[in-house]
């Protein structure tokens, strides 16, 4: 079984998505445009009908839903898990604190439960901000615990994390924790300068190592020739 | 004889073909900038990340236009910069340099967002100081050559001080809130802001208040900070990876 994500190029290069259950780290330059394969993992999923939450801090849910739009995408129905320790719910959103993980890993964990009966996704786009807000031994431990608890539960996760903002040490912990590495860079040669993407590695599959160009546009997300 | 007499009036004396050469290479320097914005932008996804990248481009770029009619008006021996160009440009820095300090915020705010309050507080403090500067500059333009211009430069003095200040606050603030890339350029890009806002400022208060000419030349090495800096800006809009690693 295998999680698509929508984006045609990419699927076939990772032979029909991410392994089912898996908890892949998109890792890349500020800015580069992880948020956007992350959109396209959720809207990917909410058509195939499994349960989506998207874990999210220091925006409100209308903005994430504008960049959706922006992509010709839809979070409709998707779970708003908001970590900015606001305390003001609404439908389909749960709070929690980025600050306090025990209250983040709650969230995932309610989201879980209320959908057990369904297939699942998430995207826990700030673990920059979990790492910045508290120590990396804590997030790594929350993250392995709740490793165990996506499987459990047949959830598929992404989860979003900036390069140039931690120690290289973390993050290789956190690269050996999930079962899939995608890194997203900014290539220059010369006067050339392009975004590119490679599998470091995807559980699995045998991975190419390569570099793929990517581009994206209003159409969202494409993966093109290699690089 | 005096000014032969006194080495730094000798020095300045000798400075024009530099001055001359800096003219000539900030028109490039400016083209060089404008190109590889928009390489940049083009690979940028993220609005935020755009805002910062147009806005940093667009202050180091004003910076240029500033310095290259400062050097312009020294080459001529102008006393003044004919309507207050200059003034124009200066307004153009700090609203972009406003921007790009807002820019840095809402990174910021999402990387800290418990404390996101407190940021929105600091970039209403910094509008204000904004809004002050960039009137008093603009006023400042119609009265050029006027003797109530000197008056308007020493009440921009009262705006732009704080103003410098609260961002070098904003930026202490938020620089761990950062990614890497950001704080080299912040670093990078103030200290362009710096060395050549600043002597261009100091440059005027000499003039007011009757300084000799020959101090002027602290602009001189002021030049060389801000040029290396540009170097280290434009080339690092973007953390990239050269080809060979691919």
């Amino acid at each position: 079984m295998v999680e698509p994500l929508g984006i045609k190029k990419l699927d076939e290069i990772l032979k029909g998505g991410f392994p089912d259950k898996a908890m892949v780290l998109v890792e890349g330059t500020p800015g580069i445009g992880k948020d956007v394969l992350a959109y396209h993992f959720i809207s990917e999923g909410l058509k195939e009908g499994d349960a989506c939450a998207y874990v999210f801090a220091g925006q409100t849910v209308e903005e994430i839903e504008n960049e959706f739009q922006a992509y010709n995408l839809s979070a409709h129905s998707a779970c708003w898990i908001n970590a900015s320790g606001e305390s003001e719910e609404r439908k389909n959103e749960i709070s929690c604190d980025v600050s306090e993980l025990f209250t983040v890993s709650s969230a995932i964990k309610e989201f879980m439960q209320k959908n057990r009966k369904k297939e699942m996704r998430v995207v826990i786009s700030i673990l920059s901000t979990m790492l910045m807000s508290n120590s990396p031994n804590e997030v790594y431990k929350q993250l392995s615990s709740l490793k165990n608890e996506f499987k459990k539960y047949k959830c598929t996760v992404m989860l979003l994390m900036e390069t140039g903002m931690h120690d290289p040490q973390v993050v290789t912990a956190i690269e050996q924790l999930c079962d899939g590495v995608i890194d997203m860079k900014v290539v220059e040669k010369d006067w050339d300068i392009q975004p590119m993407l490679k599998i470091k590695k995807m559980r699995t599959l045998p991975v190419p190592l390569k570099y793929f160009r990517f581009a994206i546009t209003a159409s969202g997300f494409t993966v093109s020739e290699e690089g | 004889m005096d000014n032969i007499q006194n080495p730094f009036a000798l020095i300045y004396s000798l400075s024009a073909p530099f001055y001359f050469i800096l003219a000539l290479v900030i028109p490039i320097i400016i083209v060089y900038a404008v190109i590889k914005t928009i390489r940049v932008y083009s690979v940028l996804a993220s609005p935020i990340y755009k805002k910062r990248l147009l806005s940093l481009s667009l202050t180091f770029i004003a910076s240029m236009f500033y310095v290259e009619s400062h050097f312009i008006g020294a080459f001529l021996d102008l006393l003044y910069i004919p309507y207050g160009i200059d003034n124009l440009f200066a307004i153009v820095i700090f609203m972009s340099a406003y921007v790009a300090v807002e820019s840095f915020l809402s990174i910021a705010r999402r990387y800290d967002p418990i404390n996101s309050s407190r940021y929105v507080s600091m970039k209403r403090a910094l509008m204000s100081l904004l809004v002050f500067c960039c009137t008093v500059l603009g006023v400042a333009s119609l009265f050029v050559g006027h003797p109530v211009y000197d008056s308007f430069v020493m009440l921009f003095g009262l705006g732009f001080v704080p103003f410098l200040a609260t961002i070098f606050y904003i930026l202490w603030k938020v620089y761990n809130k950062l990614d890497y890339n950001s704080k080299r350029q912040i670093f990078w890009t103030f200290l362009i802001v710096i060395s050549f806002g600043l002597s261009g400022f100091v440059d005027t208060i000499f003039d007011i208040v009757n300084f000799p000419v020959y101090l002027n030349m602290v602009s001189i090495p002021a030049s060389f900070i801000g040029l290396y800096s540009i170097y280290k800006v434009a080339g690092h809009f973007v953390e990239t990876e050269k080809e060979r690693s691919a």
